[in-house]
């Protein structure tokens, strides 16, 4: 665009279905503008933090001439307007400035933006919405929600970008309609309006206003402390993990990589709970099967392995946790004995913590650690091999398995493996000491309990194995990994078969299509869009599309209502390469990507990033983002 | 008079909650930024027009010390005030 752009148009631009909103945004400019205009009077000078300042500078009487008759005319002193923009909105439209994005959306063409920038002040319309300042988070304005979503919303109306706008018309088009329920409707309303309108107290005085403030204000006390209670449990849990993982434990048992082969049945039981969705990312994670033992009925856990994993069994659901549980562990071989039925009955809490994560970068693993744990004796250490999969990296996972006979309380372990290589599954046992050689494993990192990170490597998959055996001593279970393959590959065939986004369908790139785009025409809301990527690994820049390039659609599980745990887990992670991906490309503000990992599924949150800025609860712009993502995509 | 200042009176005015209008206003200057970003000039009706310029690099000099400098080329913020505020000005006593 590079017109002209009225108030009217905008104030509709940003609440484009609420007559209501955009009737206090338009009373709101009237009321600026006197605002400004009393405030210069008086004072001479309005601050607008995060815009800029009006100033009024004095102008000396001077003698000038009539333009038409050329007669000297005094004219007295008086003042002008300036306005001096604010650092943020100055490096906003600095032409070289790299356009951020707004949160998710992913703007196909940062480089031709570069490009263009300078020289025509065109620009991409559409995409450089959201435009974060360098400076990053703390410079940024606390994006409201409001700011935060007109940040999304004003080109999305405003500037079509549409892909290909005539969109071919062809199925998506018609698919895309479909999606957009009621529901969505509903949402994409609330969408300018970030908190509900309707939920909270009112404010006095306030008419339609909305109360949102108290409501978020009282929900956001809540969750912290939620999580900060969480976040305690899950450190006693960690210490008493780590004391018994210290102390002598009995022989460990040769892990033997069994066949994978038991292919983990049934996912879909677990959907119920998390296991489905841990399933999903196994699969996703890496040809590798998955394979869940669930202690309790609340907590899933859900070790998976890839590769070779030994046990293959599948996942069992909840409720017959104890049978299932032994079935799983067991197959791991070792000694499964104690440790399943302990673990099983213990059930009780379950914490979901999170665990650490570690890799680099972002490996994202994080493990939610449940612990079933009533009475420490007995102890069930599942693991959880998350291979995640990483930016491109083929994953195998490993894991460790669980300790039978000590009392601990059992400590998830999620650990994730980064391989790029194919491992071998057999890789065996994990002698209760090694650690993980060369590979880079991150033990015990932070929070949790443990977290072997194996990067790279090959063949190590016998270290990840070892850093956990190490972890489980006591612990017979090793991990295998799988083989990776290019990790395209891997991850797209993991995800084709051993998630329950098998279904979904295939799409060919068109010139135009951005995966935000697609996101919006398949599923209820485009900032879903992660989930599109993290289903096709071999998309390493999701702002680059190839035209003809294949796509895989997965479906999301529980679209028109609600997403289902795997569906966030899914998007989370989608979220969670995206903020590597800023960071390779030395984005200003990576953790923005973080906020969408919080909220679609935390515990995907590697450790290492929860304190950042944006995974801070009481950080402005994640409340914001946050804010704006619950009043836009209420999950519940 | 900064931000809280006029958060404060337009709330008054109009009867919204301090945060509701922290939002409104915040989601102006938001889609005001957006707009210049892209290159649009913003007319706001009653305050003004907002709009980008480019301003080509030039040889220029450092002031200090007088040494010569390429100066890139950016992009710069203009505003003109509406004539009813540039109205209200003259009034302001000097």
């Amino acid at each position: 665009m590079n017109g002209r752009v009225f108030d009217g148009q905008i104030a509709r631009a940003i609440a484009p279905d609420d007559r209501a909103r955009e009737e206090r945004l338009k009373a709101t400019a009237r009321a600026l503008v006197t605002a400004v205009r009393d405030g210069l009077v008086r004072d001479g000078a309005v601050r607008l933090h995060g815009f800029g300042t009006f100033r009024l500078r004095p102008v000396a009487a001077r003698r000038g001439r009539h333009p038409r008759t050329g007669e000297p005319i005094d004219i007295p002193a008086g003042w002008r307007v300036m306005f001096r923009p604010a650092k943020a909105l100055r490096e906003r439209i600095e032409p070289d400035q790299a356009p951020a994005l707004p949160i998710g959306e992913p703007h196909a063409s940062r480089e031709a933006m570069l490009a263009a920038s300078a020289a025509a002040a065109a620009h991409n319309t559409g995409r450089s919405a959201g435009r974060i300042p360098a400076e990053g988070v703390a410079s940024l304005r606390p994006p409201e929600p409001e700011r935060a979503a007109a940040a999304a919303m004003p080109e999305a109306k405003l500037s079509v970008q549409g892909p290909i706008p005539a969109g071919p018309g062809s199925d998506l088009e018609a698919d895309s309609r479909v999606t957009r329920s009621p529901a969505a409707l509903t949402r994409a309303r609330a969408a300018n309006e970030p908190p509900p309108n309707e939920s909270a107290p009112i404010e006095p005085g306030s008419v339609e206003t909305p109360d949102v403030p108290s409501e978020k204000a009282s929900a956001t006390p809540a969750r912290r402390s939620g999580w900060r209670s969480a976040l305690l449990i899950l450190l006693v849990l960690v210490v008493l993990g780590l004391a018994w993982l210290f102390r002598p434990g009995p022989p460990p048992a040769p892990p033997v990589a069994e066949e994978p082969a038991p292919a983990r049945p049934d996912q879909a039981s677990a959907g119920a709970v998390n296991g489905g969705q841990r399933a999903i990312n196994r699969g996703e994670a890496g040809p590798a099967g998955t394979r869940e033992n669930s202690a309790t009925d609340t907590e899933r856990t859900s070790a998976t392995e890839t590769g070779i994993a030994e046990t293959g069994a599948g996942e069992t659901s909840t409720a017959e946790t104890s049978a299932a549980e032994p079935s799983a562990a067991e197959p791991s071989t070792a000694e499964p004995s104690a440790a399943e039925p302990s673990a099983a009955e213990p059930s009780t809490a379950e914490t979901r913590a999170a665990g650490t994560d570690t890799a680099d970068m972002g490996s994202a693993g994080t493990g939610t650690a449940e612990t079933s744990t009533a009475e420490t004796t007995t102890g069930k250490l599942e693991s959880v091999a998350d291979g995640d999969r990483l930016d491109e990296t083929p994953v195998t996972g490993t894991t460790a398995a669980d300790a039978p006979d000590v009392p601990a309380p059992s400590v998830g372990v999620r650990t994730t493996a980064r391989i790029a290589t194919p491992a071998t599954g057999a890789s065996a046992e994990a002698p209760a000491g090694d650690s993980a050689p060369a590979v880079v494993s991150e033990a015990g990192d932070a929070g949790t309990g443990i977290t072997a990170t194996a990067q790279g490597a090959t063949a190590d998959t016998a270290d990840t194995a070892a850093s956990q055996g190490e972890s489980g001593a006591a612990t017979s279970e090793r991990a295998a990994t799988g083989s990776g393959t290019v990790a395209e590959d891997a991850a797209n065939m993991g995800v084709a078969d051993g998630s329950p986004y098998f279904s979904g369908r295939d799409h060919t790139v068109r010139a135009g299509d951005t995966l935000w785009d697609l996101a919006d025409r398949n599923y209820v809301n485009p900032y879903y869009w992660p989930h599109i990527w993290n289903h096709n690994g071999d998309i390493a820049n999701p702002d680059r599309l190839e035209v003809r390039q294949g796509l895989w659609l997965p479906t999301l599980e529980g679209e028109p209502q609600a997403l289902t745990e795997a569906d966030r887990r899914s998007i989370a992670e989608g979220y969670l390469r995206l903020y590597r991906f800023f960071l390779e490309q030395g984005d200003a503000n990576p953790q923005y990507a973080l906020v969408g990992v919080r909220y679609f599924d935390a515990s995907v949150m590697p450790d290492r990033l929860r304190g950042t800025a944006a995974g801070r609860p009481g950080d402005t712009l994640a409340a914001a983002f946050h804010a704006r993502l619950e009043a836009e995509f209420p999950l519940e | 008079m900064n931000k809280s200042d006029i958060i404060t009176h337009i709330a008054g005015q109009l009867g919204y909650s301090k945060a509701e209008t922290h939002r409104l206003l915040d989601a102006w200057i938001e889609a005001i930024s957006h707009h210049l970003a892209i290159g649009d000039r913003v007319v706001f009706r009653g305050l003004g027009s907002f709009a980008t310029r480019e301003v080509p690099g030039h040889r220029g000099h450092r002031p200090a010390d007088g040494q010569s400098l390429e100066v890139p080329p950016r992009r710069q913020i203009t505003f003109r005030p509406a004539d009813g505020l540039r109205a209200a000005i003259r009034e302001r006593p000097r």
